[in-house]
Order: C-alpha cells, then sequence, then structure tokens
C-alpha cells in the first residue's frame, strides 16, 4: 500500500440478505484529493461510504484510513482518526438550533464529561474558542443567518450545509460527502465545490465525493471511480472518465 | 428566558400550595415532601429521557433499590443516616449499570422491556424475601430510625426532615441544570436525537448512555431512601409500576428536558392527584377516583404525546458562553446576505 | 476488552454450565429425588404454559413486525377478551332468565355494527370494514348467549373479537396518527403503555362497577368452567389415559390404552382407579389440549397465510418496507390492521385460556405482558419461529425451576416470576439479538 494514499478500500463486499451491494470494491484515495465516487441510484455509493465510516461491517476485505486498519471500527474512532462523514439524507439534531448542531460536532469539548460540565471554569475557555470557530465555520458556510433556528425547520439545502458545518468542525484529514450539493441550485452548488477546493488547497484536506451532476462535479475533482452495480466499474480523471464507453452506456441506459 | 405558560402555571401552582398551607400545615409539608420525592425522580428521569432519549420504564424499581438499601442498613445494622442515603444511591446506581451495560447499545424496545422487566422483579424479589427477616416479605420493613432523633419534638423534625428533602431536590435541579446548559447537554441531545449521526461526530454514545442510566439511577436511589426515611416503614406494593408511569406523565406534561417544566408537570400531577382525594370526599361520582386517576394518566399521556409532545413548557435551547459569542459577531458579520452572491472566494 | 460476541456466549455458556453443575451438585440428592419423578409431569405443564405463552407472545412479534415497536399494551387487550369471554360466560343467563343488562349490550353491539357497516359501504374505510361486521358479531353472540345459554364456543368467539377490536382501535386512534406526525419510536412505546393504564384501569373501573351496583365481585373469581381432569399411568408398558372427572359421577369412567398391541378404547372401575391405581405419572386437563390444538391451528394456519396467499405475501413485503410495499400497490394501511386484528384475536384466547387456567382480575394481561415479553426478546423480537421456540424454552425453565424450588422448599415457589425474568437477562447478556440470531449469523 503506498503511502500516497490517505484512504485505501480492499476487496470489499457487502450483503443484504440476498442483497450484494458491494462486490470486490478496491479503490483509494490520494492524500490532499478530491476524489469522486460516481454511479446511477442503487449502485452501492453509501453503502461503500458506510463500511468505510463504520455503520456497516464488510462481509469481507479491509478499509484503510491513513495508516490504521479502520475495518469494522464503530464511527465514533474512526472520526478521532480524522475520517469524517456527512449524510445523503441529512441527520439533524432536530431538537436542537442550528448552531448547537455546529457546536456539537466539535473534537474533545472537555465540558461533555459528566464531572467537567459541572464546573463551568473548567471548560468555558475551550467553549468560547469552539464558538467562535463555529461562528467562523457558518459564516464560510453563509448559514450564520439561520444560527438561531431549529435544525429540524430549514431548508434541505441548508441542512446539508449543517452537515458540511458540523464535518469542517473538527478540522478533519478527510472529508467522506454523500451528495453534498443535492437538492441545492446550480449556483449554490459551483459555491460549495468552489469552498470544497479551497479547503483542498488551504488546508490539504482529502475528499471523497458522491455527486449526480457530473457537469458540475467534473470541474473540480482531480480523480473519478465510477460505480455499477456493487462494482468499480471504470476509473481515472474526470476526462477519461467521461470518455470512458462503459460509463457513457451506463449513464444512457439510466436514462 | 420568562415562558409565559410556565410563568403562569406556576404561580397558580404557588398559590395552590399556599392555600394548603394556610388551611393545614402538616398536610402542606407532607404535600411539599410528596413535590421533593416525585420532582428528585421525575428530574432523573429527564437527565434518562428528556435528555439522553433512554426509555427507563423501570424507575419505581430503582427507586425501591434505594428504599430498601437505605431501610435495611438503618433498621438491621443501624447505619447512620447520611451514610445510608449514599449507599442507597450507589445501590440503586449499581442496579441501573447492571442493566445499562447490555441493553442500551440494542434498540431503544430492548431497553424499555428490560426495564420494565427489572422495576417488576425488584418488586417480586422484595414480596418474596422472609417475612421474618428484616426485609419483612408482603408485611413490608419496619424498625428504620427516624432520621434527625437529637430533635424532641415531632412537629419540628417533620419540618427538618421536609427542609432535608427540598435541599436535596434544590441539589438536583442544580445538578440537572448544570449538565443540561453545558457542551454535555447538547452531546446527550444529540444522542437522543439522532445516534448515529452522534457518533458519526465522534461522540462515544454507548458511554454516555451508560452513566446517564446510572446516574439517573443513583438520583432514583436517593429519592427512594428519602422515601424510606419519610415513611419509616416499606412495604414492597407501594412500588407498583403505575408509580414509574406517574412519573413519565410528569415529565411529558412538563416538557422533556427542560427541568423546570419537569418541576412544573410534577407539582400539577401531584396536585391534581391531591385534589381528587380532596374531591372524593365531598362529591359522588359513580366512579372509583383512584382507578379513574389512573385512567387519566394513561389518557393524558395519549393525548400529550399526540397533541402537545413538546410539554407545557417547551425545552429550550442549551446555554453556555457560546451564545454571548453568536450574539456578538453575528451582526457584524452577517454581510454575505447584503452582499449577494459569493464574495470570499479567492478563484 | 474486545471480544466478539461468539467468545462472549461461549464464556456465558460455559459459566452457565458451571453454575448449573455447582447448583445440582449443592442441592444433593435430596432434591433431586424429588424432581426426577415429576420429569414427565413438568414436560406436559410447560407444553401448556408454552402454548399460552405463545399465544401472547406471537401478537407482540407481530405488531412488532409491521408497527416497530413493542406494545405495552398487548397484555391488557388480552384482559379485554378474558373478560368479554368471563362476563358473557357466567352472566347472559342469570337464574334462568335472560339478564337484562346483556340483552341491552347485545343491542347496542349489532345496532352500532349495523351503522358501521352501512357507513363502510359509503366511505369504503378500511377500519370500519373491519369494526362493523366484528361489532356486529359480537351483539348477535350476546343475544343468542341470552336466550339459549353461553357455551364456551360463544365465549371465546367473544374474546377474539373483543380483543381484536380493541386492539385495532388502539391501533387507529393511537398509533397510526402518533407515527404519521412523526413519534419517535420511544414515544410510541409510551403511548402504548398510556393505552394499557387506560384499559386496565378502565377494567377496574367496571369491577368496581359491578361491586357497587349489581353487589356481583368480578375480580379474582374463577372463570367457572368446569375442565375434565385426566391421569395417565404406565401400567405393564401400556400407557393408559383416563378421564378421572367422571369417576365421581358414574362408576366405570372412560380411559384409552396405548400399548406395543395398538390403541383401544376401555372403561376402568373407578373405584379401582381411585384406590388401587398408583400414582399417576401425568395429569392434565381440557384446556391442556384445548391450547395445543389452537397453537397448532395457528401455526398452520399462519403458514398458510405466509406461504400460499397473496395477503401473506404482502404482510411480508411490508414488514420488510412498507415504502418500498407502498409503491408495488400493496394497501399498507389494510394490511397493518389486519396485523393488529389477529394479533388481537390471538391475545383474546390467550387472555381467555390464562383465565380459565388460573383467574379473572384486570392485571391478569399485565402480569403475562412481562413474561411475554422474556418471551418475545428470547425469540428475537420480530421473528414468529423464535417465538415458538422460545415460548417453549422459557416455559421449560419455569417449570423445571418451579419443581426444583419446591422441591428445596416449597416456600420458594414464590419466586417463580424470576425465572423467566432470569432467563431473559440472562439471554441480554449473552446473546441480546435472542434466537432468530442464531441462524442469520452464518458469515
Ligand atoms: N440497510 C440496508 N438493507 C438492505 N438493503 C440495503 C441497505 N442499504 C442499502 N441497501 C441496498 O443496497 C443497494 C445499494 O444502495 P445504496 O448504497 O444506497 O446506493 P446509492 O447510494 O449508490 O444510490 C441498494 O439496492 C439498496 O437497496
Ligand atoms: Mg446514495
Amino acid at each position: 500500500m503506498s503511502e500516497d494514499y490517505i484512504l485505501k478500500v480492499e476487496h470489499v463486499r457487502k450483503t443484504f440478505g440476498g442483497i450484494v451491494a458491494l462486490d470486490d470494491v478496491v479503490m483509494g484515495v490520494r492524500r490532499g484529493t478530491m476524489t469522486a465516487l460516481i454511479g446511477p441510484n442503487g449502485s452501492g455509493k453509501t453503502t461503500l461510504f458506510n463500511v468505510i465510516a463504520g455503520v456497516y461491517k464488510p462481509d469481507r476485505g479491509k478499509v484503510y484510513f491513513d495508516g490504521h486498519d479502520i475495518t469494522g471500527m464503530p464511527p465514533e474512532k474512526i472520526y478521532h482518526l480524522g475520517l469524517v462523514r456527512t449524510f445523503q439524507i441529512p441527520r439533524m439534531f432536530k431538537g436542537m438550533t442550528v448552531y448547537e448542531n455546529v457546536l456539537t460536532a466539535a473534537r474533545n469539548n472537555p465540558g461533555e464529561s459528566y464531572a467537567k460540565s459541572l464546573i463551568r471554569s473548567i471548560w468555558k475557555r475551550a467553549e468560547l474558542g469552539i464558538a467562535n470557530k463555529a461562528v467562523d465555520t457558518m459564516k464560510l458556510l453563509k448559514i450564520l443567518h439561520i444560527a438561531k433556528n431549529l435544525s429540524s425547520a430549514i431548508s434541505g439545502g441548508q441542512m446539508k450545509l449543517v452537515e458540511l458545518a458540523r464535518g469542517l468542525m473538527s478540522d478533519p484529514k478527510m472529508l467522506l460527502l454523500d451528495e453534498p450539493a443535492a437538492g441545492v441550485n446550480p449556483t449554490l452548488a459551483h459555491e460549495i465545490f468552489k469552498f470544497l477546493r479551497h479547503l483542498r488547497d488551504e488546508r490539504g484536506m482529502s475528499m471523497l465525493i458522491i455527486e449526480h451532476r457530473l457537469d458540475i462535479l467534473f470541474d473540480y475533482v482531480d480523480y473519478v471511480y465510477v460505480m455499477h452495480r456493487g462494482r468499480i466499474v471504470a476509473e481515472g480523471t474526470p476526462e477519461e472518465v467521461s470518455e470512458n464507453p462503459v460509463v457513457v452506456e451506463i449513464y444512457l441506459g439510466e436514462a | 428566558m420568562v415562558d409565559k405558560t410556565g410563568l403562569i402555571l406556576g404561580i397558580i401552582v404557588a398559590g395552590i400550595i399556599a392555600a394548603f398551607a394556610a388551611v393545614n400545615v402538616s398536610y402542606t409539608l407532607d404535600l411539599i415532601f410528596f413535590l421533593a420525592f416525585y420532582a428528585i425522580a421525575a428530574l432523573s428521569l429527564n437527565l434518562e429521557y428528556g435528555y439522553a432519549g433512554l426509555s427507563n420504564f423501570g424507575k419505581v424499581g430503582f427507586i425501591a433499590v434505594g428504599a430498601y438499601t437505605a431501610g435495611v442498613l438503618s433498621a438491621a445494622y443501624g447505619v447512620p443516616f447520611p451514610l445510608c442515603l449514599i449507599a442507597a444511591a450507589i445501590a440503586a446506581a449499581a442496579v441501573g449499570a447492571f442493566i445499562a451495560i447490555p441493553t442500551v447499545k440494542l434498540r431503544e424496545d430492548y431497553l424499555g422491556m428490560s426495564t420494565i422487566i427489572i422495576g417488576e422483579m425488584i418488586r417480586i424479589l422484595l414480596r418474596n424475601t422472609p417475612t421474618n427477616s428484616v426485609w419483612g416479605g408482603v408485611f413490608g420493613l419496619r424498625g428504620i430510625k427516624p432520621p434527625f432523633d437529637f430533635i424532641t419534638n415531632t412537629f419540628e423534625r417533620t419540618i427538618a426532615y421536609v427542609g432535608l428533602s427540598v435541599v436535596l431536590f434544590f441539589f438536583t435541579y442544580i445538578l440537572l441544570e448544570r449538565w443540561g446548559n453545558s457542551p454535555l447537554g447538547r452531546v446527550l441531545k444529540s444522542i437522543r436525537d439522532d445516534e448515529l449521526a452522534s457518533k458519526s461526530i465522534g461522540k462515544f454514545t454507548y458511554r454516555y448512555k451508560l452513566l446517564a442510566l446510572t446516574l439517573g439511577s443513583a438520583l432514583a436511589g436517593l429519592a427512594g431512601a428519602l422515601y424510606a426515611f419519610y415513611f419509616l416503614y416499606l412495604n414492597p406494593d407501594t412500588f407498583l409500576p403505575l408509580v414509574t408511569f406517574l412519573i413519565w406523565v410528569m415529565v411529558i406534561i412538563g416538557g422533556m428536558a427542560n427541568n423546570a417544566g419537569v418541576v412544573l408537570g410534577t407539582a400539577i400531577v401531584i396536585l391534581i392527584n391531591r385534589l381528587t382525594q380532596i374531591a372524593k370526599d365531598y362529591i359522588h361520582l359513580p366512579l372509583e377516583p383512584n382507578y379513574f386517576q389512573a385512567m387519566l394518566v394513561g389518557l393524558l399521556i395519549i393525548l400529550f404525546l399526540m397533541f402537545r409532545p413538546q410539554g407545557l413548557v417547551p425545552e429550550k435551547p442549551v446555554r453556555t458562553p457560546a451564545w454571548r459569542v453568536l450574539e456578538e459577531r453575528a451582526p457584524k458579520e452577517i454581510d454575505y446576505l447584503k452582499e449577494g452572491e459569493g464574495g470570499e472566494e479567492n478563484e | 476488552m474486545h471480544l466478539s460476541s461468539r467468545a462472549k456466549l461461549l464464556i456465558g455458556l460455559a459459566i452457565v454450565v458451571v453454575l448449573a453443575a455447582y447448583v445440582y451438585q449443592a442441592l444433593g440428592p435430596s432434591v433431586w429425588s424429588k424432581v426426577t419423578p415429576q420429569i414427565p409431569q413438568i414436560f406436559i405443564d410447560t407444553l401448556l404454559l408454552g402454548n399460552l405463552y405463545f399465544l401472547i407472545a406471537v401478537g407482540i412479534t407481530m405488531t412488532f413486525t409491521v408497527a416497530k415497536f413493542a406494545n405495552f399494551a398487548h397484555g391488557d387487550v388480552a384482559t379485554v377478551g378474558a373478560y368479554a369471554a368471563y362476563l358473557l360466560y357466567n352472566f347472559a343467563v342469570l337464574s334462568g332468565a335472560p339478564n337484562g343488562f346483556a340483552v341491552q349490550v347485545g343491542l347496542v353491539g349489532v345496532v352500532s355494527g349495523i351503522i358501521l357497516t352501512l357507513a363502510y359501504l359509503k366511505t369504503k374505510n378500511s377500519t370500519l370494514m373491519v369494526l362493523g361486521p366484528a361489532l356486529l358479531v359480537m351483539g348477535a353472540v350476546v343475544l343468542f348467549a341470552c336466550y339459549t345459554g353461553a357455551n364456551l364456543w360463544e365465549a371465546t368467539i367473544e374474546a377474539m373479537l373483543a380483543s381484536a377490536v380493541v386492539s385495532l382501535l388502539s391501533h387507529v386512534l393511537v398509533y397510526k396518527p402518533l407515527s404519521n406526525r412523526g413519534a419517535s419510536l420511544v414515544q410510541l412505546m409510551v403511548a402504548s403503555i398510556g393505552v394499557a393504564l387506560f384499559i386496565r384501569y378502565a377494567l377496574y373501573e367496571m369491577t368496581w362497577y359491578s361491586r357497587q351496583y349489581f353487589k356481583q365481585e368480578i375480580t379474582y373469581q374463577n372463570f367457572g368452567v368446569q375442565l375434565s381432569n385426566f391421569q395417565a399411568w404406565i401400567i405393564n408398558g401400556t400407557l393408559v389415559i383416563a378421564n378421572t372427572t367422571a369417576s365421581f359421577a358414574s362408576e366405570y369412567i372412560p380411559a384409552i390404552k396405548i400399548g406395543a398391541g395398538g390403541i383401544a378404547f376401555t372403561k376402568l372401575n373407578a373405584l379401582d382407579v381411585m384406590f388401587k391405581f398408583p400414582q399417576p405419572v401425568l395429569s392434565f386437563t381440557d384446556l391442556y389440549i384445548w391450547s395445543t390444538l389452537t397453537v397448532l391451528a395457528v401455526i398452520i394456519g399462519m403458514t398458510l397465510l405466509f406461504k400460499k396467499t397473496k395477503i401473506g405475501k404482502a404482510w411480508r413485503a411490508v414488514a420488510n418496507n412498507p415504502v418500498l410495499a407502498a409503491a408495488c400497490g400493496i394497501d399498507v394501511d389494510s394490511v397493518v390492521n389486519l396485523a393488529w386484528l389477529v394479533a388481537g384475536a390471538l391475545a383474546g384466547i390467550g387472555g381467555l385460556f390464562w383465565a380459565i387456567q388460573t383467574q379473572i382480575y384486570p392485571e391478569l394481561g399485565w402480569m403475562i405482558l412481562l413474561n411475554a415479553f422474556a418471551v418475545a426478546v428470547l425469540g428475537g423480537l420480530g421473528s414468529f419461529w423464535g417465538t415458538f421456540a422460545a415460548s417453549y424454552i422459557l416455559a421449560f425453565a419455569e417449570q423445571f425451576g418451579v419443581s426444583v424450588l419446591a422441591a428445596i422448599n416449597p416456600q420458594y415457589t414464590g419466586y417463580r416470576f424470576m425465572i423467566p425474568f432470569s432467563v431473559f437477562l440472562l439471554v441480554l447478556y449473552l446473546k441480546p439479538e435472542g434466537l432468530a440470531g442464531i441462524k442469520t449469523r452464518k458469515a
């Protein structure tokens, strides 16, 4: 395994009852790149994310992140290694405001322990730092004006941004983004991708992105994997992939 | 932070209690004790259910563990009152942890079913203890040494004891408020709202839930010990599942994850209970009031869940210094709204 | 500490075995010599208790598969059926004449049944489709029983229908609107507790009312069905089973001999049976037979339903994925209604049998419910065959345990409730996914 890759997925298989959702998936993400994972609906992209992020244990195969074997590791531990994911269908903490949603996602807040939380002076400084960071992040993502709204009472596109903001709060080494720009207008979608590219360039963050709108996506990503019926059927740069007859057929067949 | 419904209802409740006090002081003391006892129990459920989303349907069992631990230690071994309180909390916490360890990582149903079974199991165990032992079986446990026995006047002693109960209630309330209005409060709510998302932002949800149930049980055990030393007599059949559901109604009516609301809910339920007891002597209904009250409990649960699931006093955002940061910075920094689309990108 | 779940199970089982061996050793021969001869009886008692557990627990499993939450009101639904049957059986005819009150109840049932049926014909509402005819039949049965005298068949119909109606109504009036409003799983469970309390204390209220206004005690009563008692002996290698209840009425009692030579019906001299026969190996009642036949009917019925009919396929589809099922044109509402209805009807029979076996009282269903939960969890929550197996495993544990407790000290039988609960806790620690998990874990 080359050091060059921050994420490696090796021969992963995952079945649900009789359905083979992932079949011998081999792929990887190079450090500091934006890599895309595309494929028709139901091809297994989200399932692959769930396997990487520790929601599902693969039936077979291995997942490595940043030199660690994370196969079957629970999501909370994977997070602490620096791999953070967002969900295709946003999962808000719906009893809390947007601001609290973002604050909660900070890493290592001392006030989160049962004992330390009782003494404000222990965690106040850290909390203020986290608060400033949360405001910065929300400002970058342009959701600061809805900070006080209940997170269940915002639009689907805004929820996607809150997910992204939560993901960024921990300064991860890598983000797994499941359709980060679904349900938002093309202008905003472009902005989101510009922002992600900015993260890559400025902070050296690696990303694996699922996205359906290839016209937008291909302007930004470095490398593309194409998934079909649980298998990786093609890979390459955006140019290579868009000229690959297999990919063209899959997408035409779908349409 | 003034909530209108809550405030008005609070004033009404306080007024009724004051009215009781004007008529009969010792009745009012009894009422205040029950308010303190149930409020501690309801707050402990609020920690488990209101904040962490855990369905503990065996609350009464943990109260019973606390009560009997304190009772047996006092009656059989003459352990001093304060130590009994501590031991009761520890014993109940241990039982809480015992049931939480296998269940909180499973679906919510398992915890609900397990806790209700544990609650009944404890009661049946207590019923079947030998009647000639200190436990007393169905005849109940007697011989608990009265606390504050250095006070000779029984009335003053009662006042002291009720006073202590109120102090412990305030202690519990402050504890819950501290937990609730800290980063911990946010983590617990995140687990309640979406456990997978909470794990995905690195929260060790299993540990948090385990501790919520353990600490909640400790508080329930404390309430149980208070009960034991108030009556100086314990009977297994006072710890019926109905008590658990009474506590649930308090939390549901009051408003989950809102400690003031839960206390208000406690007061309302207790007052309804007291008023029906009083009304029973004056009004003749073709109904048995105690049974009717239990039907009402069931009905209230359903109606509140349907029409006001947030309770009378809805949940508030978690108050931490973070809000001050937002208040200070947000007005200055929401410039992107005026500017239009996309300003800060460096292409 | 990282143990695989299989390692945990094995270590746990090893500890259990060691503990069992220790208990075996510690109790010593004085206890076991009392238990061993009872083993055939323990098995047949397990059959009865398992049947009774199954009839209640299978409903919990069914509603769990379609509604995805544990219904805490299921036990009380069973109590309603038991009470409906009890009241019909004992009070339809009072001192030889139709009970005026019962006649009124019957009439109300018939009239409201007709109205609701007509309303269904207008609205095509799938709830009314069930509710109208059910009330109509219930009312008609009551009226019929008032004039001809109630028998157990009518009581059974009444029990099934009453429980089925209550079960369906609880779904339509409470759980369905709640889940449509996006209630969480915990909220649904809490709501079912609300329903349970309401039903249970309404029954309490009814018993109070009866005491107050009819001067009739209807709680902690025997059901009033005369059960026949059968006893079995092994005499010279042949199994002899006789209906000993008859020995008080006549000189000869009917018996069956089953041996190497085949099966023969004979008559035995009652006095011989009473005084000359040894201790019977087994003794059982009608209820053992009825409950076994009922369980067989349920299993065959459910198997046919699931394997052979469209309804069964639809049910499975809804259980797997309601959204997908709806997209495939399945009438999800009706299927879910059906599940609640069947679960209720079985609870009704279960409640009736429990009442016959023990007594009738408003807490009846609640007392069974906790055991039934233990069964459902052991069965893997949502698995039909898991529930079936778990019913008998828990029943055996309980019957065997009670015999041991009784052999140590008859006073200890009060701890019998602890047995299924302890098994339940053990399952939670060792194998939380229950019996159903054993089959699916074959990776
Ligand atoms: N939890 C699950 N249980 C059963 N089947 C699942 C589950 N999750 C995903 N699947 C199946 O796996 C396949 C891949 O789904 P998914 O990963 O969501 O696809 P994509 O994200 O590419 O649209 C689909 O056929 C889906 O039905
Ligand atoms: Mg997907």
